[in-house]
């Protein structure tokens, strides 16, 4: 990190137990943590918990509104890399803020990389609960 | 479940390797979970114009099968404190996706363990290495 952060403006999630739920359900992860109120307390949560990959659910629009920007084409952007930060969980029934910056766009045609990092807030406390960074790589040929 | 705890893991100690076969409905039960609804992933025409031979997996539907490998081992998803995954190759229907991973260092100081992650494909008798150099960190009971 270091670098300058363009970023763009916060949006504010409500993270719902179904969502949650259906997410654990799409990544074959069996913990009941994710899907029972009571067995999220006995763990000693306030309520379910979402699976450390969850936020992605958040960052999509930005990582599209941000190669759209870039005048990436989506559709031919792949993956390179991806990082979790996870300082504190994040918990069904609340809201979080999720803001993303535009890190740097590195490379040159046909191939660049663009990386991304979006930290998700509580907004209540105004702490950070996760940070994260992905990668993606722009092609401008298939 | 309960979390792990640091007395009871070594360096060397491997994670309960997951493997699944990948299907056609499980990317697309991703794409709608993550909703990232790339085409790619969804249409098979979209993804061959675009230099594949037909749909191909999330990147991020790789990762997420090897944090579920590394939240069954740690016995609380809430556990994980970072992770960082490399995709190296794309995962297609069809393919087996399997996930591992193993300790490489132990911090008596904050019961924190530094882990390996990995995630390999067989497609039919030949391995590809789908997420590799990639690394997990635990915080253990």
């Amino acid at each position: 990190m270091g670098e300058e952060r363009k970023s763009l403006p916060t949006v504010r999630f409500s993270v719902t137990p179904e969502e949650i739920a259906a997410f654990a359900d799409a990544i074959g992860d069996p913990s009941p943590v994710y899907r029972d109120e009571e067995a999220a307390r006995a763990a000693g949560y306030e309520a379910q918990i979402a699976p450390p990959t969850f936020s992605m659910r958040m960052q999509m629009g930005f990582a599209h509104e941000i190669a759209d920007a870039e005048g990436v084409d989506w559709e031919l952007v792949l993956h390179g890399d991806q990082e979790f930060e996870q300082l504190a969980p994040i918990v069904a029934g609340r809201e979080y803020d999720a803001r993303a910056f535009e890190v740097g766009m590195r490379g040159r045609p046909p191939t660049r990389f663009l990386a991304i990092e979006t930290d998700i807030t509580d907004p209540e406390t105004g702490e950070v609960v996760q940070r994260s960074r992905s990668t993606l790589i722009c092609r401008d040929e298939a | 479940m309960t979390r792990r705890s640091f007395e009871s893991v070594a360096v060397g100690q491997a994670l309960t390797e997951y493997r699944k076969v990948v299907t056609r409905e499980d990317i697309a039960a991703y794409a709608e979970a993550s909703l990232d609804r790339n085409p790619l992933h969804l249409d098979d025409e979209a993804a061959r114009a675009r230099g594949f031979d037909g749909i191909i997996g999330h990147g991020m539907f790789t990762m997420a099968h090897v944090a579920t490998c590394l939240t069954e081992w740690a016995g609380d998803p809430g556990a994980i404190t970072h992770i960082k995954a490399a995709f190296r190759a794309a995962v297609v229907p069809g393919d087996e996706m399997v996930a591992g991973g193993s300790v490489t260092a132990l911090d008596p100081k904050t019961r924190r363990a530094k882990l390996e992650i990995w995630v390999t494909v067989d497609r039919g008798g030949s391995e590809e290495q789908a997420v590799r150099r990639s690394t997990a960190e635990v915080q253990l009971a």
